[in-house]
């Protein structure tokens, strides 16, 4: 089940001391998928996200908002039906934000479900997509 | 799969610790090995010194072999001449061995040592050959202790006793060390373990590598140990010589045949421990 979700998180969630390619890659090799077919999807997702000439970097080296994308690119490299991101934007300053959000509404429109929870009422007013309140564990 | 290889700090403070368990329960295995042969040994055999009032040429060395083969069961071990008796004892005396500087002559015989076959020759053999023996004008004495080996042997067997339960627990504090030891690497990569679980991936493909690793770890642990023991026992060997009573004792390290055995084990235990780690650390 896992497979068909990907996970974005606030705190990015990147294995440090792998680059980034086997960051995206590590999606694909828990499917066990041929090592010719991760090679191809993985740069084809980090073109996506403008990532294809930081392949061989390591997340200590890249900044926040690059970290973010590499999280996303192995979020989605999987095709996963529904794309989760708990406060994507929190550890990013105001102009990533816009492009962490504008990014996700991109892949949204590609035909992935993406749910965001945030605390942010930025975020909330600049949409125009569902939302939905939760109060103590409850939809409100 | 990269991840083996990073992180080499905790590695290398596992495999010290596991060598370290496995060296004192190696070290222990082949003191008992070795006791357990030489007390099969002696109470097979007795160890006969036949002593000559003067240095013997080697025709008189002749004859007496020649009467030694009349008695069954009998085996020449070798022959130590003056001059072997007193480069043995200053080795014995060690740096005390000045005081022998003040002899003008070389006061010890030389001697045939003999071992002779209970089963062959039987209880009498030992008393007639001596009987025999030192009715040869050329032979001073002839010495032998068949009263004091039996005593030896007493002690050696409960010794063994002791040993083996001492060992159960050498073996069982070693497991004990390498379980933890491997739970403590696991936690160092408790993040690194929580993200492949994010990404969706089954525990057996988590859990395998650690096992791999750790048998491997248990493996460097085994065959360091060995090789460290293996040095120790050349510093010992070439500096002490150990003389019981009239038996020599040599120290033989562990049979190719043990020595694989316990690597194996090694593997094992490596295997054992991080499986057993692996599964308190998913049930929490």
């Amino acid at each position: 089940m896992r497979r068909r979700i990907g996970v974005v998180f606030q705190d990015f969630k990147l294995l440090p001391r792998r680059n980034v390619f086997e960051n995206v890659a590590l999606a694909l090799e828990v499917t066990g998928s041929p090592l010719s077919m991760i090679r191809k999807k993985v740069h084809q997702t980090l073109r996506y996200l403008s990532l294809a000439n930081k392949e061989g970097y390591y997340p200590p080296q890249l900044s926040g908002g690059e970290q973010q994308r590499v999280a996303i690119a192995r979020a989605i490299v999987n095709n996963p039906l529904i794309l989760l991101a708990d406060e994507p934007t929190g550890n990013l300053d105001p102009d990533l934000t816009m492009e962490i959000m504008a990014l996700l509404k991109e892949i949204h429109i590609r035909g992935t479900t993406v749910l965001v929870a945030t605390h942010s009422q930025e975020l909330l007013r600049d949409t125009t997509r569902r939302i939905v309140t939760l109060n103590k564990g409850r939809i409100v | 799969m990269a991840n083996i290889f990073e992180n080499r700090l905790v590695h290398l403070i596992g495999i010290g610790t596991m060598s370290i368990a496995f060296l004192i329960f190696y070290a222990f295995i082949l003191i008992f090995v070795n006791l357990n042969y030489w007390t099969k040994e002696q109470g097979r055999s007795l160890t006969m010194s036949i002593y000559f009032k003067e240095e013997p040429d080697r025709v008189v060395i002749e004859n007496i072999k020649k009467e030694l083969f009349l008695f069954p069961g009998v085996t020449i071990k070798r022959f130590v001449s003056r001059d072997d008796a007193m480069k043995s004892l200053r080795r014995k005396l060690g740096d005390k061995a000045g005081l022998l500087d003040g002899l003008k002559q070389n006061p010890l015989p030389a001697s045939l040592e003999i071992t002779l076959s209970r089963d062959k020759g039987g209880d009498s053999l030992p008393y007639q050959l001596k009987t025999r023996l030192e009715k040869i004008n050329t032979v001073d004495e002839v010495q032998y202790s068949q009263e004091w080996i039996r005593k030896f042997q007493a002690i050696l067997e409960a010794i063994k006793i002791v040993g083996m339960i001492f060992g159960g627990l050498l073996f069982l504090a070693a497991l004990f060390i390498i379980t933890n030891t491997i739970k403590l690497t696991l936690y160092s990569r408790k993040e690194e373990i929580e993200i492949f679980k994010l990404v969706g991936a089954t525990n057996r493909f988590i859990k395998i590598p650690f096992m791999i690793e750790g048998s491997i770890q248990g493996f460097l642990g085994g065959a360091v140990a060995l090789i460290v023991l293996f040095l120790v026992y050349i510093i010992a060997i070439t500096r002490i010589d150990i003389r019981i009573g009239f038996a020599s004792l040599d120290i033989a390290f562990l049979s190719p045949q043990l020595i694989f055995f316990l690597l194996i084990m090694s593997v094992i235990i490596g295997f054992i421990g991080s499986t057993v780690s692996l599964g308190r650390f998913f049930r929490i």
